[in-house]
């Protein structure tokens, strides 16, 4: 056997050790690297290079032994913590649900069975995230990008297909992560990262919007709003961390140039009267005048503890549609104890996992679970702000594994899995190292010409 | 003179952590400093070495980076965080407690304490 098959042989028993395929690469350089400086040292000492080399592996002790030791350090940790408030969420989101529509008179099995197979769905999914490799979506971040732009528009031309455009405010949740997938690839980039991060928001904005505006009950402007404040927020972040490298003053002065732009273009085209007749149905101004009413009643008159019988079921029979204002249901027929005790539990969720998220050590695990948690807080707060009366005109939307909406609750199981994901091997990832100049398509060095096909 | 390894396996910890206090290190120079520094007395094996210290960087007492040696080589350096200083002073402490009582058991005399 000639040498260095010799080291990859001892190599390779130590990695069988290590359960964690993606430590093998890290442990077989640094090992190889101890074993031919010690195999050198040797060969210094004249001894022949063949017997230096067999020293040097016995010298390293048995592989055995050694990748036991390291498989340790390895071990991936699936953070249950949030597993079981996760699954004390969705059960107390599907009795709600059953409560809500049982007082209502809602007798719709359709419903229980669709609930329970969209669980059933989101529980695979969340699983297949969870062993998924999330460092994909920094690496194939465009691609990914571009699948889900040209996915967006394959629906929307498929209408023929019954209900198909439903799906569209679902993909919206998926979004914001892809986007911090952009983010990550353009870091280092400066000034112009930024920008790049801002164009490739305002292209889903801009086509989401001209597909609202032809008409669709599907997607609201809010949500398109929801998706994009979102993102925005992800992006600070990203401009305060100093991830673009840059000052920040300036960075945060282009993310607010950047909206006052949009903002104003956006009222600039609502004010054209076809648009301004529009406005109504794409906010649903109109059915939402009367829910106001009815929740300052009840908030006005809920007690701590206990049902408030004034307004009626009936009455907020014809306002809750579906479970769009379970919340401010839960204040009308428990008390105002019911709503702090949603508070308590979502809020402590929320910062838990956010405290994880902060103590990741690569950039792209930090990008990654910080946008899934920026996702569910803009979901929660709109939820809650709108059940209790304000924003009046915009649409509570869907609740984070509570409210009904199946499609909504199987994509933010998939955010689920991949948020455990980076918690299970965030602390193992390295970012990529910084493009430098150098890496160019063709480079010359060494008199060789030199193409570069990665990336 | 050969020393009992179960005396050494006890501070290893330790002294890595205070080979690297001043200057960030790849395993096979620490192996090789600490040989220099204790007079070839302390002759640290790899399979000892390379799992402690992938263990003190899960346990966030030190910062791996990989440098280019040359062409092909990519080295792993080794560099103290500040928690890992916390752990050494810690370590370095229960260290003089230990000595120290264990001469005054063997020599007799008072316990110094540690300043």
């Amino acid at each position: 056997m000639n040498q260095p098959d010799k080291i990859k042989a001892y190599l390779d028993k130590v990695c069988e050790q290590v359960r964690f395929r993606k430590a093998h690469n890290s442990i077989r350089n640094e090992l190889n690297n101890h074993i031919i400086d010690q195999r050198d040292e040797y060969i210094q000492n004249d001894i022949d290079e063949e017997k230096a080399t067999s020293k040097a592996i016995k010298q390293m002790g048995d592989p055995i032994n050694i990748g036991t030791e390291l498989d340790i350090s390895y071990r991936p940790k699936i953070q249950w913590s949030i597993i079981i408030i996760t699954s004390l969420i969705i059960i107390f989101g599907f009795i709600l649900r059953y409560i809500v529509t049982k007082d209502i008179g809602y007798t719709h099995n359709f419903e229980l069975r669709n609930s329970i197979i969209s669980i059933i769905l989101g529980i695979g999914l969340m699983t297949l995230m969870l062993y998924i490799d999330f460092t994909a979506i920094g690496k194939y971040s465009k691609a990914i990008y571009i699948i889900l732009v040209l996915l967006t528009i394959f629906i929307h031309f498929s209408k023929f297909i019954f209900r198909i455009w439903m799906y569209i405010p679902a993909l919206m949740i998926l979004f914001p992560v892809i986007f911090s997938g952009i983010i990550y690839t353009l870091r280092n980039k400066g000034y112009a990262g930024i920008i790049i991060s801002v164009i490739s928001l305002v292209i889903p904005i801009i086509y989401l919007l001209i597909i609202t505006l032809k008409g669709y009950s599907g997607i609201l402007i809010a949500e398109i709003a929801f998706m994009s404040l979102s993102c925005f927020i992800i992006l600070t972040t990203a401009v305060l961390n100093k991830w673009f490298n840059k000052k920040r003053y300036i960075g945060l002065l282009i993310i607010c140039i950047s909206i006052l732009l949009i903002t104003a273009a956006a009222t600039l085209l609502f004010k054209h009267p076809y648009l301004t007749r529009k406005i109504p149905y794409m906010f649903d101004f109109v059915p939402h005048k009367s829910i106001n009413s009815v929740i300052k009643i009840i908030i006005y008159r809920a007690k701590l503890i206990g049902t408030n019988s004034f307004p009626s079921i009936q009455e907020m029979y014809n306002h809750l549609y579906k479970t769009d204002y379970m919340v401010i249901y839960l204040i009308s027929k428990y008390g105002w104890i019911a709503f702090i005790i949603y508070i308590t539990i979502f809020t402590g969720f929320l910062i838990y996992a956010f405290r994880l998220s902060i103590k990741q050590k690569s950039v792209l695990a930090k990008l990654i679970s910080q946008s899934i948690l920026i996702t569910y807080t803009v979901q929660i707060i709109r939820y809650t702000a709108t059940n209790l009366g304000f924003p009046s005109f915009i649409k509570p939307g869907n609740l984070l594994f509570i409210s009904y909406g199946n499609t909504a609750f199987v994509v933010n199981m998939i955010l689920m899995g991949l948020l455990l994901s980076v918690f299970r091997t965030g602390e193992f990832t390295r970012d990529d190292k910084k493009l430098s100049t150098k890496n160019k398509f063709i480079q010359l060095s060494d008199d060789k010409i030199i193409i570069n096909l990665r990336r | 003179m050969k020393i009992d390894k179960s005396l050494l396996s006890g501070s290893t910890t330790m002294l890595i952590l205070k080979l690297i206090e001043k200057k960030d290190m790849y395993g096979y120079q620490m192996i090789d400093e600490l040989s220099k520094q204790s007079n070839n007395i302390f002759e640290l094996k790899a399979g000892t070495l390379y799992p402690l210290l992938h263990n003190l960087e899960k346990r966030q007492m030190v910062h791996s980076y990989e440098v280019k040696a040359d062409s092909s080589k990519v080295r792993k350096y080794y560099s103290i965080t500040k928690k890992g200083r916390g752990l050494l002073k810690e370590k370095h402490n229960e260290w003089s407690k230990y000595t120290n009582t264990v001469k005054k058991i063997l020599e007799g005399g008072t316990i110094c304490e540690p300043a």
